[in-house]
């Protein structure tokens, strides 16, 4: 039943289990475009949904595989780590780092993918990072009360709302599933050239799934028909 | 016939929308991923990481002992003596031979794989046609510290707390994920020209 | 409408749906499949922990002590162990969530040992560390303590059958913290012989994610 110790299964090979994982990570936020600051913030503009999109079905496909393993026994779910909750910490600092993220174009870990393939702002955006790190570890002994204020340990959203965990989960199902359809509307208003989907229903639902809102760019010109 | 090109970058190759839409794919870049299947495939990826490992993504807190080992080559004596940096880098401590370094260098591995293999791997600058490279460089930097800072405010970036919390249905990750948008967000017309 | 959406949203509904069916384990259930590896400790009596170990461990400032009654209020009211508080069986898992801090000690605490040990199945199902149960409950340590003395003869070890869960001292009036055996003194440790128990794991749970 997992999860396992994996370390103890012998440093080289655990380290090796986190190194992979790692690889798949980096590859797959790369295919998906997000070494590309422009992609990431045309979110906050509905410009670009592929943060949203991948993001939302990365979480509840997880969320469910998760649950239905716990459901049946091949996963113990209290042996998973769960973020404990710290409401001011968690408010304040994600909207600092909402903030953070329109004006970088990026988060630590695109900003990885950008700077992987030599983009170099994201690779100002990574030193940026770096910088951040040490500036709060300077700060953090002012700040400490506000940091572990109002802390509930590991609280899960069932616990918080007394609600069966199913029921949470088609709950964020359902979320997502409106997010997608009320920013694919937004895309379709604010940017009717751009918008790189069709609607889902209706009659101009037929046709291509998806077209890029930014291209990545490659060494070759393309020749014009 | 008139092609209704936008332009997005003056520092990025585009191919003419016409050839996207008459869909020739001969001619058409290596696009990226579908979105949703990419999504679904991360998904699957952060469920066997929970499986296997029981911890999710995430990437601040490599970058976290990164800067403590690198502040110990040059401040030893800072890092022994502040609890923050401390605990991870303090004399005879290992900072590196840790999981969450090794996960991090396996995104910088990964992110290059698949940017090579598609052939974007490539020097430029991302950013809106208004800006020049240079204010978009610093930007980039000042978003960073920001993202610095707040990731380890809020214990997590938005790989490890947002998704990776998310799919735990942690509370705390939640209320973050709101956050992050609702700032993103506010802060969106005040930067727009930086990318439209 | 495109053909993958209402396949991907009905499964996703699909697979929602079995999970509300399925339901999550409870503690109870959680323990049971892990079985093997925590039942020893019970059999072995090496989650158990004796009347002196507690009392050395009451004075022992560098531990973080919790002592949690799994009791009636009524028997609570009575008598219970001083800096002890009550807790039902249902209200075991808020513990479970608070912060784990490695250097707490906790004891559970019945008048014998079935409701003690139960909920000792709970919190170690939920990963608590430093969790243990006193040894014959607060029927031996009445047994053991007699008015801030040790009784004479002294009772070698709790042998009440191990379903006894009833308080079998009486008590004129409910004395709660205030009756002088909630906290014997610090002298009788000299006089006591036990068995030391407590193992005290100071490895903090692997913090995962980003951090």
């Amino acid at each position: 039943m997992g999860p396992f110790d994996v370390m103890a299964w012998g440093s080289a090979l655990g380290l090796g289990v986190y190194f992979l994982i790692g690889i798949a990570f980096g590859f797959i936020l790369e295919s998906a475009g997000f070494g590309d600051s422009r992609k990431l913030a045309g979110q906050f503009y509905a410009k670009d949904l592929s943060v949203v999109r991948v993001m939302f079905t990365a979480i509840i496909t997880a969320m469910l595989l998760l649950f239905l393993a716990s459901s049946v026994g091949l996963l113990d779910y209290s042996d998973i780590w769960v973020n404990h909750t710290y409401v001011f910490a968690d408010v304040v600092g994600g909207l600092i780092m909402g903030v953070g993220f329109i004006i970088g174009g990026y988060c630590p870990g695109t900003s990885l993918c950008s700077a992987a393939t030599l983009k170099l702002d994201g690779v100002f955006f990574v030193l940026g990072v770096f910088v951040g790190i040490f500036l709060f570890g300077e700060s953090v002994d002012w700040i400490r009360e506000a940091w572990f204020a109002n802390a509930h340990g590991r609280l899960t959203l069932p616990e918080l709302f007394g609600l069966p965990t199913g029921i949470v989960v088609l709950m964020a199902a359902a979320l997502a599933f409106a997010f997608f359809l009320v920013m694919d509307a937004l895309q379709r208003k604010f940017w009717p050239k751009h918008a790189d989907t069709r609607p889902w229903f209706g009659k101009r639902a037929a046709g291509e799934l998806q077209r890029e809102s930014f291209p990545p760019s490659r060494p070759k010109r393309v020749s014009m028909s | 016939m008139t092609l209704s090109i936008q332009p997005e970058s003056a520092s990025v190759t585009q191919p003419p929308r016409e050839a996207e839409r008459t869909s020739r794919p001969a001619t058409r870049p290596a696009p990226y991923w579908n979105q949703y299947a990419a999504g679904t495939a991360l998904g699957v990826l952060l469920f066997l990481s929970f499986y296997v490992t029981g911890s999710g993504l995430g990437a601040s807190g490599g970058l976290q002992r990164i800067v403590a080992w690198l502040t110990a080559l040059v401040a030893q004596n800072h890092v022994n003596t502040t609890p923050y940096l401390a605990e991870i880098a303090a004399s005879g401590k290992t900072p590196l031979n840790n999981w969450l370094v090794v996960e991090v260098a396996g995104v910088l591995v990964g992110g290059f794989l698949s940017g090579w293999l598609r052939g974007r791997v490539k020097v430029e600058t991302f950013r809106g046609p208004r800006v020049s490279d240079r204010t978009r460089w610093a930007l980039a930097l000042l978003g960073g510290i920001i993202m610095g800072w707040g990731a380890r405010f809020a214990r997590g970036c938005t790989s490890g707390h947002a998704l990776s919390g998310g799919a735990v249905l942690s509370a705390g990750a939640w209320a973050f994920m709101f956050a992050v948008f609702g700032g993103g967000y506010a802060m969106a017309y005040f930067v727009r020209r930086q990318w439209l | 409408m495109k053909r993958w959406i209402p396949l991907a949203a009905g499964i996703w509904i699909g697979l929602g749906l079995v999970i509300t069916a399925l339901g999550q384990p409870d503690p109870e259930g959680l323990y049971e499949l892990r079985k093997e590896r925590y039942q020893p400790r019970l059999d072995e009596r090496r989650a158990f922990v004796q009347p002196g170990e507690l009392l050395h461990y009451m004075y022992e400032t560098s531990v973080d002590l919790q002592l949690i009654d799994v009791r009636s209020e009524r028997d609570f009211n009575l008598f219970h162990l001083l800096d002890s508080r009550r807790l039902n069986e249902s209200e075991l898992t808020g513990i479970a969530r608070l912060e784990e801090k490695p250097q707490r000690l906790t004891i559970l605490i019945g008048n014998g040992e079935a409701a003690a040990v139960r909920s000792w199945k709970q919190l170690t199902a939920l990963k608590v560390p430093n969790v243990y149960v006193l040894e014959g409950g607060l029927n031996h340590w009445l047994d053991l303590f007699n008015e801030g003395r040790l009784s004479t003869p002294q009772p070698s070890s709790p042998n009440d059958p191990p379903q006894l869960d009833h308080l079998r001292h009486a008590f004129d009036q409910a004395l709660g913290a205030r009756h002088p055996d909630s906290r014997p003194p610090k002298t009788l440790l000299k006089q006591l012989s036990y068995e030391p128990r407590v193992q005290l794991k100071t490895k903090a749970r692997k913090g995962g994610g980003c951090g």
